[in-house]
């Protein structure tokens, strides 16, 4: 997990002057550099402004670049990287750059202009206050927009902190800042800000801290162990200091970025060039290849072309397209916090993000030849996904994991489009103009299959989804979606369609979060769909899935009954399942065979006749028993258990017919308990 | 049945930072004597004559390397934290502003003998381009040093 130091102070060349003092610029890049040597993965550059904001504060600050640190620093890299593994920091990990903006806020009329209207404070990437009075402090924890608030407390307190201001800030999700480069100044600053700062250490209790250097040299930095280490003396646990110093500030990231590129919570729609004709073949977009929640754009900078850079005799690197380094990214797979990056091949993001599209043919290619590979055999175990990215309430609680899709699943030889509950993602699109657009779904990756670690995968359409590869549980099945069914002709339900997978997204993200270890959910939902236990979710997932977008409805259907079910065996609370989430979560791990495919189909057809909608125990995937929740029509349970074949016991159907006469969830936790294991 | 639990801090320090980026210059010659002076002017600073004596027990810088400016210092466990503390807090050593960082902490002298050669021989690696020859042979009887350190 990287830290960060996220105030290194800039000063704002005078007004009449154009260029940065020269000793400031010297001094931003050795606090940099240093900062880089010691092991953090991102900086942000933090200018001050007091008084009135006026049109001349909109955002210059020039990020460094990588020569200019050569220059400084030759041997960086080697140094960088040494001190990166001591810290168990990924060598790989691009070291970022952001700009960030403290208001000192005095009055009642700057306090207004702390708005996310501003034009001014959208131009830096993270915005600070500093209130100067107890107003101001009131104001910027209840009302105003900002990401952090930055307390001074070097001397006597201007105002006092109170614990239900406190409270409200971290409710709406402002962070409190503090800088650990008081306590290296005196003894008497040391004093004042051991004193003051305990108290909000206390009240916060290390959440929505961060804590950050905004060291006036070079001599005032100090490595990231230390600093948790020094954080003891304020009263923070290591643990708790250590995320205040990694997490806490990659979460603010995460989300400040969000709320820069996306609007609000909508998502990005793509606009797909009128000249190309869509298909499934073509990478759908390459910035979607190209998403890492906490870049900095072109403040990114390498290891590996620091390296290249000093080998190349200061030469500044220049763009290099690699190819693919699949091993080195296998084996560098993180459990959390995967990158596209590391997947698509690192190309330094110095360039200005147009240069990104050399890294498309590269991925097409690829690409081309998974899907060809797909149309040749059934038995061909790639899959094809586009991917949709969300953006906001899934990444923040997921602590903005992205990682990419393996696009790669377990499919037999049909093509349903499965609809997936986006696991942390949503959809990404991008502004809507022209008639026809595309919306990129992004899927759970399957963990559990063979494949979902290939990098062949990745390569597809850049989708991510994150994994919880380290439960060991397969995500959700991935769905295709064929650009053509999708409202070309209709916006509508492609909007009603996103907003469906947004709403779901959350509840999905606190399923999987539940979700039993060693659950697995197979990415094909014909491999459920063979067994003969799951019956209702399988039909309804096959319902779903054979139904084109434009029937939302049913899932709007399914959905309510899922929370219908709410079983008090799982203590989990499942709200607004989706059903295609209840279907993942029920999902074995058993390969189906097409035959059974096919069996299913029928299967579901004739539910689907009855008009039963039999929904299995959202907490099914829970355990291995299999339980039946009937809700209606005896028959319909009947013909369902018909279907099972030995597997089974009789007791079970038995259970199973008790169990419909009474929808009493009790009723159903008890029996279920009685509920012999099944093979699944 | 060993009655006295110390800790080995390997730490490295950064010399006059503003003006030398890599540490590739020499500004002081560390010695065990400067640097543990220096780390005990901070505890006496920061924690006062009860905590310069309660760590003062245990307390001993075991290996510094002038050339990769790495060292070891152990500590009493129970007063780690704060000697770890003080440590960060050293401010400068003599007139050399200095930042102390530290690498690895570890329980047995084994344990730190053997990531203090890891990181000698790779620090060494960083800097040896600009290494005469006497220091290298310096260089090579610190690591013989190491490898003698004992309890």
């Amino acid at each position: 997990m990287g830290f960060f130091d996220l105030s290194i102070p800039y000063n704002e060349p005078p007004r009449s002057g154009g260029k940065e003092i020269a000793g400031g610029k010297t001094l931003r890049l050795k606090l940099a550099t240093k900062a880089m040597e010691l092991g953090y993965v991102g900086i942000a550059h933090n200018r001050s402004i007091k008084g009135v904001m006026s049109d001349k504060d909109y955002c210059t600050i020039p990020l460094l670049t990588l020569g200019s640190l050569i220059k400084v620093a030759p041997r960086l890299a080697s140094s960088v990287g040494f001190h990166r593994d001591l810290l168990g920091v990924p060598r790989a990990t691009p070291f970022r750059q952001y700009t960030r903006l403290t208001v000192h806020v005095e009055s009642n009329a700057q306090c207004q202009s702390l708005n996310s209207g501003n034009p001014i404070l959208k131009s830096y990437d993270i915005i600070a206050v500093r209130p100067m009075n107890q107003n101001a402090f009131d104001y910027a924890c209840e009302k105003a927009e900002v990401d952090l608030i930055s307390i001074d407390f070097t001397d006597k307190m201007l105002f006092r902190l109170k614990h239900p201001m406190v409270k409200a800030a971290i409710q709406r999700g402002i962070y409190f800042e503090i800088k650990y480069s008081d306590l290296l100044m005196d003894a008497q600053t040391r004093r004042q800000v051991i004193s003051n700062a305990k108290l909000l250490v206390d009240w916060t209790r290390g959440k929505n801290l961060i804590i950050s250097s905004g060291a006036p040299s070079v001599t005032e930095l100090r490595g990231p162990n230390d600093i948790i280490n020094l954080m003891c003396l304020l009263g923070l646990s290591s643990q708790r200091a250590r995320a205040a110093i990694s997490k806490n500030c990659r979460n603010m990231i995460a989300k400040v970025l969000k709320k820069k590129r996306f609007h609000k919570e909508a998502v990005r729609v793509e606009l797909l060039s009128s000249g190309d004709t869509f298909s499934l073949g073509q990478p759908l977009s390459e910035d979607c290849m190209k998403w890492d929640p906490l870049s900095s754009g072109e403040g990114d900078m390498l290891l590996d072309d620091l390296a290249k850079a000093f080998d190349a005799t200061n030469a500044v690197a220049h763009k290099s397209s690699k190819a693919i380094d699949f091993t080195s990214v296998l084996d560098g797979l993180p459990t959390h916090g995967f990158r596209v990056k590391d997947i698509v091949g690192t190309e330094p993001l110095t360039q200005s993000p147009a240069a990104k599209v050399i890294d498309a043919p590269e991925h097409s290619n690829q690409v081309s030849e998974l899907r060809t590979a797909v149309a040749a055999s059934s038995d061909d175990n790639l899959g094809e996904i586009e991917t949709i990215s969300q953006i906001e309430t899934q990444i923040s609680e997921d602590e903005s994991k992205v990682e990419p899709t393996t696009n790669v699943l377990k499919e037999e030889a049909f093509a349903l489009r499965k609809c997936s509950a986006s696991h942390g993602q949503g959809i990404l699109l991008q502004n809507q103009t022209a008639a026809s657009f595309t919306l990129i779904r992004c899927t759970k990756s399957d963990a559990a299959s063979d494949v979902s670690m290939h990098i062949e995968s990745t390569s597809e359409g850049g989708s991510m989804s994150p994994s919880k590869s380290d439960h060991g549980i397969s995500q959700s099945p991935v769905e295709v979606i064929n650009m053509g069914k999708f409202a070309f002709d209709e916006e509508a339900s492609v909007d009603e369609n996103s907003k469906e997978r947004v709403t779901t997204g959350p509840a999905s993200l606190d399923e999987m979060h539940i979700t039993e270890p060693g659950h697995h959910a197979s990415i094909d939902d014909e491999q459920h769909i063979a067994e003969p236990e799951h019956n209702t979710s399988i039909a309804d997932e096959i319902k779903i899935d054979c139904s084109s977008e434009a029937n939302h409805d049913e899932y709007m259907e399914v959905t309510l009954k899922d929370q219908k079910h709410e079983t008090g065996d799982s203590n989990i609370n499942l709200p607004n399942l989706s059903s295609e989430t209840t279907d993942l979560l029920s999902k074995s791990g058993k390969p189906l065979s097409p035959e059974a495919v096919v069996q299913d189909h029928d299967e579901a057809s004739r539910l689907e006749s009855n008009e039963t909608k039999l929904e299995e125990e959202p907490s099914v995937p829970y355990h291995n028993t299999f339980e039946i929740t009937m809700e209606d029509n005896k028959v319909a349970e009947l013909t369902i258990e018909d279907e099972k074949k030995g597997k089974t016991e009789t007791d079970t159907n038995h259970q199973g017919q008790v169990q419909s006469s009474e929808n009493n969830n009790d009723t159903k936790s008890g029996t279920r308990s009685k509920l012999p294991h099944l093979q699944i | 049945m060993v009655g006295f639990k110390n800790r080995y801090m390997l730490m490295e320090v950064f010399l006059d930072p503003d003006k030398d980026l890599l540490g590739e210059g020499t500004p002081i010659i560390l010695t065990q004597f400067n640097l543990s002076k220096a780390i005990k002017d901070s505890i006496l600073v920061n924690f006062g004559e009860c905590g310069l004596g309660s760590s003062l027990g245990s307390f001993q810088v075991k290996y510094v390397n002038p050339i990769t400016k790495l060292c070891i210092v152990r500590s009493s466990r129970e007063e780690h934290r704060q000697v770890w503390s003080a440590i960060t807090l050293v401010k400068s050593i003599g007139n050399c502003p200095v930042i102390l960082n530290l690498l690895d902490i570890s329980g047995c002298i084994r344990a730190c003998k053997d990531t203090a050669l890891k990181c000698d021989k790779e620090k060494f690696e960083q800097c040896s381009k600009s290494l005469s020859e006497e220091e290298i042979r310096q260089m090579n009887n610190c690591l013989e040093k190491i490898k003698l350190l004992e309890n």
